[in-house]
């Protein structure tokens, strides 16, 4: 089908994406609102369904080849500090070990964008990578690791960020704490004349903590050499990027190395980018001659892999009596660990409400911590907590009921880009959300709760982008006996992407689901999709495998014709068989067509169209929550969360679910318990296990109500799907932090919301 | 090279010269291939490597347990039945399998087997079926995917109708054989159990090892796949909790399920289950022991807070020579006890119960379960018309070892409760403790915190005498209570 190239415009994970795009010249009509779907939107189960409750899901973890070796870090113990020399020599002499790489028989490989190289001889932080021993077996090579001698020299070091920040600290790098050495900048109209204007002032302090990702499958690599070419199976949300990172790495081209993930345990942004440690296995592996397999283990995880940075931020607000924001500021730092990446958070006071005049200034600050990662929608929870925090103080002070200041101040054009939106149902999910959650009837003044146990209920709104874009491919093969294969260079997380891929192809060519075989996760056999993270996969594979099929479905009517001896536009399609309008007896299978074509196979490759221009494509929703709070103890326990969402089609009801519910959980794990705890005395993690650094158990899952508001963006693509992942986790913390504030008067303007926290405060006022 | 251990495997028979102190889930993995199994944490915390493992007992019966096989040396399996994900029934999913694929109880799977097998062992051991018992077994199946609505929707819809006899033991196996929860090899098992002869030790060589008990916390300490240590196994008691000359006896070789199991206990002390719900997660549960828990001495650890307040009394064994010690005189500083190396704790006596007694546990943690307590605190008490009879109260958290509070204990003894009276024994209790600032909280948190958990044992126990901690508040300031 024709194509041609355009500038294509999307948000992911790390903001504005701009590139050139191959995308189909006509675009296919997107399924109404009203289009009666057979499979699409179902509640189909998944297909991976059988091999996860039977143990048989191989993930890269399971990867096991003839001939493999085991590879193990050896970590800084430190937080800064030179290598002044280091002693492999014992540890080699131990029987089993194979190979020993540090930075003195390394080739300098440079990484996080030159910052620092595969070894450096200066680490940064606890965890920084020193050596790698591989071995005959897994014990071997961890009692290697400790026969190795590294010699430091102590450097000064910096954990906090506000110290980091200041001119006198020690640096991470020689060329400074701050990331660009400046702030990142916004602003639009007249801020200092919108404070002057307003009638209401609010201003205050929030902040949050690090958290980390913790999926349960570690950070893990198996690497294999096959003479030039490398094959590489890797836990990673992001083919391609690994591909490509290790190729660059080891100088060898793109199209020797394979990489290939077929199933993972979760991702959350932390797989997002090639690690070194894949590169260090396929070094290791190349010099050896023999199958290397990395797995992290839970002290690295929780160490090297990334997290969701910090943040202070200070919000100021002004606005009219009636509620009407005409200024608002935001001044925030947070902590990017050792090496580069961004702690912004300002989006949410950018673009959830309409205000004329805003400001934001940004520091993203370097110190001898862990490198933070995208995390589930970067910088969008942080940003939600602390603002939508704020438009509850503002709203308190006004004497606003807080859903109606956010009414109020509801806008149909972005305020950044002034484009409309492709669609926007916030007011829906207001409303609908507000009565599930019994607002009216269920909430009372802050505070006003007596006795031991206080009930509360909060709110907060979610925007993010999740449109997704071009480019994306999928490729589809229908077989003689009518079985379909669909390949798509995308990547399952555990989201269920198996299966939506067949819901399409199975909704357009009328196939059973059960003769569709999906294969991702593979770079020597797919079609190019982008990584999976910004809620992308769903929005931009989905309508590639869409045109995929529908190409397949005209071709098989075109062979029909011509077969049946008649113009295409009299051949029927149904259910895998095509027949004459005009004589519907005179039918042909798929099968007896592609007999006839003396093909084995028919293949079509369909594309992402072109997302429409001049709309900004985001989702919305609001999120409910009615909290319990202990007053002798402090202790917060979460009843209920509603959670209604604008995310376009719902693809599979059943996979969406578990989205917005696991979105919720991790959200409350980020309100009430996670945290990633530093002892800024030695600058070394203290919660370096998951029994340390908490995770919500089932104890912990309250009621949940979701209410999806929208029914498919007619704009967007031809499935009109939005993602669902990120905009899940956004609103949670905000919700429960304002709920507390309604069960108790108190307002926790930190995170997570401890039992500690809020005994002090309850202390305090009283 | 080691002495055979030799076990049942799923329905087949392994027997290995591996070391005892390999852990098993490696054991399950690298050398029987076994994959399905999950790493995810090595700690016991994420319940990713959940397993079962059948003892046999004297009369033929299997009882199995979910433990987490990273904490589990393969030692300890000697003439035991393991079952993994594998040894499910393979010619059709089971009804729990069939309703997590029904329920979307999935998301990216690799948690699904630890999580099936926890599930499989409650079905096994679990005497009430409800869905309440249902989730709590699965409390220590960390999913970071799922949000665990859709997972407690597939409990929900097949325990409703599941055909499972109610009644635990032989009959309830054989139903879910029937009903295809577990394969019809389990009718096997007892016998080729039988049929396994008992670890060869040299009882010389026993004599100079460690006793390892649930193992718990030194597989945490230990890194890596083995240790050098050569344990001696000890069996967990299958001795049941009992009445004697007016003291409950506890074995200390119990595990902590057993101890909420007994049906003594349930009796004399019905609200003990409940609190030790609050301890560690299932597969924890099942595999700790008493001794080891007191022995650890860790100062927050639970058991010893709360046999501290019901007065426990402690049995000392050295060959021939048995001493007993107070509970509350056994511990004497950080990690240190009155017991000599050679000493081993074989028993715990406590006095059966008054009637009309009142017991209470309180511990607040970051996360409710499966977590470890800021500060934990137990009263054990009886007021007659509102006199106090005699009151013990245990605080952890707040000192260098599990404490009991003594000045605060004897002052209230013989006192009327008053508001103004339990405010007086918070203001004891604060000269008595001396925490520090940790990961769990800082000194003055932990402060503020006993005095609240004391505010509510005696919230609970007169609700109208404080109904709001506010009362309390209102008649003193809380900056004058410290």
């Amino acid at each position: 089908m024709a194509r041609k190239i355009v500038k294509s415009r999307y948000y992911g994970d790390e903001g504005l994406i701009e590139t050139m795009a191959e995308v189909p010249v006509d675009k296919l009509k997107a399924w109404g609102p009203d289009a009666e779907l057979k499979v699409v939107g179902k509640p189909v189960s998944r297909l991976d369904g059988y091999e996860k409750v039977t143990g048989k899901a191989a993930f890269t973890f399971d990867v096991s080849l003839p001939r493999m070796t085991y590879a193990k870090i050896l970590r800084s113990m430190v937080p800064h500090a030179k290598i002044r020399s280091i002693d492999t020599s014992e540890a080699e002499d131990l029987p089993g070990v194979l190979k020993i790489l540090t930075h003195k028989n390394c080739p300098v490989i440079p990484w996080h964008w030159g910052t620092t190289v595969l070894f450096d001889t200066e680490v940064r932080y606890q965890g920084d990578e020193v050596a790698c021993v591989v071995a005959e077996s897994m014990q071997i090579a961890e009692d290697a690791l400790s026969l190795i001698k590294v010699d430091y020299e102590i450097l000064p070091f910096v954990s906090d960020p506000s110290e980091a920040m200041k001119a006198e600290a020690p640096k991470v790098h020689a060329w400074g704490n701050i990331i660009d050495g400046k702030p990142s900048l916004y602003s639009r109209g007249d801020v200092e004349k919108g404070f002057q204007d307003s009638d209401v002032i609010f201003e205050d302090t929030y902040s949050t903590q690090v958290v980390v990702h913790n999926p349960t499958e570690a950070h893990c690599s198996v690497v294999s050499w096959d003479g030039d070419k490398l094959t590489v199976w890797d836990s990673t949300q992001a083919l391609f990027g690994v591909r490509d990172a290790i190729a660059k790495s080891l100088s060898m081209p793109a199209s020797k190395v394979r990489v290939i993930k077929k199933f993972m345990g979760g991702g959350f942004g932390g797989k997002l980018e090639a690690g070194k440690y894949s590169v260090i296995a396929a070094l290791i592996s190349k010099e050896i001659g023999r199958p290397v397999r990395i797995a992290l283990d839970r002290k690295e995880m929780n160490l090297s892999v990334g997290n969701r940075p910090d943040s202070v931020q200070k919000l100021k607000a002004g606005a009219k009596k009636d509620g009407t924001l005409l200024a608002l500021s935001h001044y925030s730092f947070g902590n990017v660990g050792a090496y580069p990446n961004d702690a912004d958070c300002s989006w949410p006071l950018r673009t959830l409400y309409k205000c004329p005049n805003v400001r934001t200034e940004e520091y993203s600050v370097l110190t001898n911590l862990g490198r933070a990662r995208a995390y589930r929608a970067p910088g969008h929870v942080q940003g939600t907590f602390a603002f939508e925090s704020m438009m509850d103080d503002l709203a308190e002070k006004l004497g606003l009921d807080p859903l109606e200041l956010r009414r109020k101040n509801y806008t149909e054009i972005d305020p950044v880009s002034n484009r409309p939106y492709t669609s926007k149902l916030i007011l829906d999910a207001y409303q609908k959300g507000s009565e599930a959650i019994g607002w009216k009837e269920k909430r009372k003044p802050a505070g006003s709760e007596k006795g031991r146990f206080r009930r509360g209920i909060g709110m907060a709104s979610q925007i993010w982008w999740g449109g997704g874009g071009p480019p994306a491919y999928a490729t589809i093969k229908l077989n003689e006996d009518a079985s379909l294969h669909v390949m798509a260079g995308t990547q399952d997380l555990g989201t269920g992407t198996y299966t939506f891929l067949a819901q399409i192809a199975s909704e357009v060519l009328e196939l059973p689901i059960e003769k569709i075989q999906v294969t991702i996760g593979d770079t020597e056999t797919c079609p190019y999709c982008s990584l999976s993270g910004g809620s992308m996969t769903a929005p931009s594979v989905s309508p590639a495998v869409r045109d995929a099929s529908e190409q397949m479905k005209r071709k098989l009517i075109s062979a029909a014709g011509a077969i049946l001896e008649t113009s295409e536009s009299n051949v029927k399609y149904s259910a895998g068989k095509m027949s004459r309008l005009d004589d519907p007896a005179k039918i042909i299978s798929i099968s007896e067509v592609i007999e006839k074509l003396d093909e084995k196979m028919i293949v079509t490759t369909g594309a992402r169209e072109a997302n429409p221009e001049g709309y900004e494509i985001n989702t919305f929703g609001a999120q409910f929550a009615e909290v319990e709070v202990d007053t002798d103890t402090g202790k917060v326990r979460v009843i209920k969360v509603v959670a209604a969402h604008d995310i376009g089609r719902v693809l599979n009801q059943k996979t969406l679910f578990n989205q917005l519910h696991g979105g919720i959980i991790q959200g409350i794990g980020y309100a009430l318990m996670e945290e990633r705890v530093v002892d800024t005395y030695t600058g070394k993690v203290l919660t370096t296990n998951i029994h340390d650094y908490k995770i919500p158990t089932i104890m912990e899952t309250p009621q949940i109500e979701v209410i999806i508001v929208s029914s498919g963006d007619l704009l967007i693509s031809n499935t009109g799907v939005k993602g669902v992942g990120e905009p899940a986790i956004i609103p949670t913390a905000a919700a429960i932090a304002n709920a507390v504030y309604n069960a108790t008067g108190v307002r926790i303007k930190s995170l997570p919301i401890t039992a500690d926290k809020v005994l002090m405060a309850l202390s305090e006022k009283n | 090279m080691y002495n055979p251990v030799i076990f049942i495997c799923n329905g087949k028979e392994i027997r290995t010269s591996a070391s005892p102190t390999l852990t098993l889930l490696d054991f399950i993995r690298r050398e029987l291939f076994l994959t399905g199994t999950k790493e995810g944490c090595r700690e016991g915390d994420c319940g990713a490597c959940t397993v079962l493992i059948g003892a046999g007992s004297d009369d033929g019966s299997v009882s199995y347990s979910a433990v987490n096989s990273c904490l589990i040396p393969l030692g300890t399996l000697h003439g035991k039945h393991l079952l993994t994900i594998e040894g499910l029934p393979k010619d059709a999913l089971s009804p729990f399998q069939q309703a997590l694929i029904k329920e979307g109880g999935i998301q990216c799977g690799f948690c699904t087997p630890g999580l099936i097998m926890s599930v499989t062992g409650f079905l096994l051991s679990e005497k009430d079926l409800s869905i309440e018992h249902a989730i709590e077994a699965i409390a220590g199946n960390i999913c970071r995917c799922t949000g665990y609505k859709s997972i407690k929707r597939a409990l929900e819809s097949f325990l409703c109708d599941s055909g499972i006899n109610p009644e635990a033991g032989e009959k309830r196996m054989e139903s879910l054989i029937e009903n295809g929860f577990i394969p019809p090899y389990f009718r096997n098992i007892p016998e080729l159990l039988r049929s396994i002869p008992p670890f060869a030790e040299d009882p010389e060589d026993t004599k100079l090892k460690p006793y390892f008990a649930g193992g718990t916390d030194i597989m945490v300490q230990k890194q890596g796949e083995a240790t050098d240590i050569n344990f001696h196994f000890l069996k967990w008691s299958e001795e049941r909790v009992r009445v004697e000359d007016g003291f409950i006896v506890l074995d200390a070789a119990l595990k902590v399920s057993s101890i909420m199991d007994s049906a003594v206990l349930k009796t004399c002390l019905p609200q003990l289950e409940s609190c030790l719900g609050l301890f560690g997660s299932r597969q924890i549960r099942n595999q700790a022991t008493l001794g080891g828990n007191l022995a650890n001495a860790s100062p927050i650890a639970d058991l010893a807070n709360i046999f501290l307040a019901l007065d426990g009394r402690l049995t000392l064994q050295n060959g021939d020579q048995v001493r007993e010690v107070p509970l509350r005189d056994f511990f004497l500083g950080y990690k240190r006890l009155s017991k000599t190396e050679s000493e081993r704790i074989v028993k715990l006596k406590l006095p059966v119960p008054e009637s009309g007694f009142f017991f209470n546990f309180e511990k607040v943690s970051r996360r409710k379960h499966l977590d470890v307590a800021s500060v934990n605190s137990s009263v054990y008490m009886k007021a007659i018309d509102g006199r106090v009879k005699f009151i013990h109260i245990a605080a952890g958290g707040v000192a260098p070892y599990p404490l009991y509070l003594k000045e605060t204990s004897s002052f209230l003894e013989g006192k009327s409760l008053t508001s103004g009276i339990i405010l007086e024994a918070a203001l004891i209790a604060q000269s008595e403790c001396s925490p520090i600032s940790d990961i769990r909280g800082s000194e003055e948190y932990k402060r503020l915190l006993l005095r609240q958990l004391i505010f509510a044992h005696f919230m609970k126990f007169n609700p109208e005498l404080i109904y709001s901690p506010e009362i309390l508040f209102q008649a003193q300031a809380p900056s004058k209570i410290f």
